[in-house]
């Protein structure tokens, strides 16, 4: 299974009069778009484009998601929620690199996802370095929770396949190959270098904590094998939007470091075999069922070491440490990337569990700490929502518009998956 | 295996009360209320079934709270789930006062309300698909 992707450089996104990517900028017709995006759930539909270096405060965001386009092989990006659920990962693919599409919408109250595009709390997301289309949709009155959620997520997904279609006939500034063998194999293939997989883990827990594979809801499956390139044809939705700091959106599961970098030394210092996608439940029993069948198809892979990759925090600190736990007892090496909630002044346990096995941790940072952000000039969104949102407290917002908030509610401050600036290291 | 257990369910969340499809200790209290008693239970034999926290809601965000027990005490107090008590406590005792006031809060208790619900919801349909139907009419 081979992917190529063809990294088309954005350098400016503008409206215009047609949509198409020319001379370097992605024009968009507002009208086309907004007509596309139409839904009998929202009262109202509003897009904006920004840019890193503005005075914008985006407040709550839902998704952000990476323009991609299906060239040749088989499948459409975001399978199953589009086409047939072809299996995907081979052939062509064109990426905007260097814009998103950004979702906005108060779907519960104490609702979290800043991004500030200049300032102090800038540094600490992702996406204030990229330009961002911004849907911000309210809902009609009367809808329920999981009815908006869903709206959200579908707007998010057409409107970043509408966009992605001006690159279907760019040519790249850049082609990246991917190639993952059949497992047989993919497992001979590198006979001398240390053996080394990925578990996957997702958030799967119920309204605002949902992941999709293929379409399907992840806390529905048994753990399960695929090929790092699905990952990146999107073959994993975000459904999730609460916390804002550690959830991973659908751009993060399209750009997923972890896999870049396993990628990126397999044949060198290591066999990169695949991915086992898991999910993070709700009872005791299903974290048992799912840790289990995960630690099984692990120990089927003859691996040496594994990576484990947490979403979320609290709840999900349980999968985590129960898959440590039986892989590590399979005589495998477990290496976990979560990340703190070690209080504001970062002394207090960072975890809500824990064990002897879990012994090498990769932090994506403290997600307690706190940060003065300064008024912006702009606020898309609605940011009242910011006294309440995790990471904001009574008080937070003040009248001249500036906030004080724990970096929790910052979007992608401490990424579980690493595809952030933060980190702790202990010698 | 729970297969031919019935639940428990402790809550403070009033949306809740009046459940049908198991057993209800209803908690005049906060969240930390509710783990106080979850403890004590488990420390009873009560064997606990849905995990203590909610989801990636955070701690001090995790007003209401709802948690699966089964329905009666087994002869053996299961000491990992104890541990497993003792560490959230710990993080919300840790976050009690990192919250919002009550005034502000009260402003979204529907929607703290209606999480709570589909965490149970969740974890009551997780459980009940492995009941015999015959036991399941009775929950």
């Amino acid at each position: 299974m081979q992917l190529e992707l063809g990294h088309i450089e954005v350098k400016d996104v503008q409206f215009g009069a047609k949509t198409e990517f020319r001379n370097g900028t992605v024009f968009i017709n507002k009208n086309e778009l907004l007509e596309i995006l139409k839904n009998e759930h929202f009262s109202k539909i509003e897009l904006d484009i920004v840019h890193p270096g503005d005075a914008v405060r985006i407040c709550p965001v839902k998704d952000v998601l990476e323009p991609r386009v299906k060239i040749a092989g088989s499948g459409q990006i975001f399978p199953g929620y589009f086409g047939n659920a072809e299996m995907v990962g081979s052939g062509r693919t064109h990426v905007l690199k260097g814009m998103t599409v950004l979702t906005v919408g108060t779907i519960v109250g104490f609702q979290e996802g800043i991004i500030d595009m200049s300032g102090p709390g800038a540094e600490y997301t992702p996406f204030s370095k990229t330009i961002n289309l911004v849907i911000s949709a309210d809902k009609k009155e009367g809808l329920f929770q999981h009815e908006h959620e869903a709206a959200l997520r579908h707007t998010g997904l057409k409107a970043a396949r509408y966009v992605a279609e001006a690159a279907r006939n760019a040519e790249p500034d850049q082609i990246s190959t991917f190639e993952t063998r059949p497992l047989s194999e993919q497992l001979n293939q590198y006979p001398d270098l240390p053996r080394v997989a990925y578990v996957y883990m997702l958030q799967t827990q119920g309204l605002m904590h949902d992941t999709y594979l293929y379409g399907v809801d992840v806390k529905s499956i048994l753990p399960t094998f695929m090929y790092p390139t699905e990952v990146m044809d999107g073959a994993i939705i975000s459904g999730n939007c609460v916390s804002a700091c550690d959830k991973n959106t659908t751009y993060h599961h399209l750009n997923n470091p972890v896999i870049d970098d396993l990628f990126a030394r397999h044949g060198k210092d290591l066999s990169f075999v695949g991915v086992v996608v898991t999910n993070e439940n709700v009872t005791l029993l299903d974290k048992e069922r799912s840790s289990s069948f995960t630690a099984k198809l692990v120990e089927g892979l003859k691996v040496d070491g594994v990576i484990i990759s947490e979403e979320g925090f609290g709840n999900p600190d349980a999968d985590l440490i129960m898959n440590c736990k039986k892989i590590e007892a399979l005589g495998i090496k477990t290496v976990l990337i979560t990340d703190e909630y070690a209080g504001r002044d970062g002394a207090s346990q960072s975890l809500a569990d824990g064990h002897p096995l879990a012994n090498a941790i990769v932090s994506g940072g403290n997600a307690n700490a706190t940060i003065d952000l300064p008024p912006m000039g702009k606020i898309i969104g609605h940011i009242d929502a910011v006294n309440i949102i995790a990471g904001g407290f009574d008080g937070a917002l003040k009248k001249d518009g500036s906030i004080t908030v724990e970096i929790q509610a910052i979007t992608g401050a401490t990424n579980e998956l690493g595809f952030n600036q933060m980190g702790a290291i202990e010698f | 295996m729970v297969s031919a257990e019935e639940f428990l369910v402790i809550s403070n969340n009033p949306a809740v009360r009046g459940i049908k499809r198991a057993k209800m200790y209803f908690i005049e209290g906060d969240c930390l209320a509710v783990l106080y008693q979850a403890f004590s239970m488990a420390a009873s034999g009560y064997k606990l079934l849905s995990h203590p926290l909610a989801g990636s809601v955070k701690p001090e965000y995790n007003y209401y709270r709802s948690i699966v027990f089964s329905a009666e005490p087994k002869d053996q107090v299961d000491l990992m789930h104890l541990r497993l008590l003792d560490r959230c406590l710990l993080k919300l005792e840790e976050r009690q006062n990192a919250g919002i006031s009550s005034e502000r809060l009260a402003l979204y208790t529907q929607d703290l309300q209606i999480m709570d619900i589909e965490f149970l919801n969740s974890a009551l349909n997780a459980l009940g698909e492995r009941i015999p139907a015959k036991i399941k009419q009775h929950l």
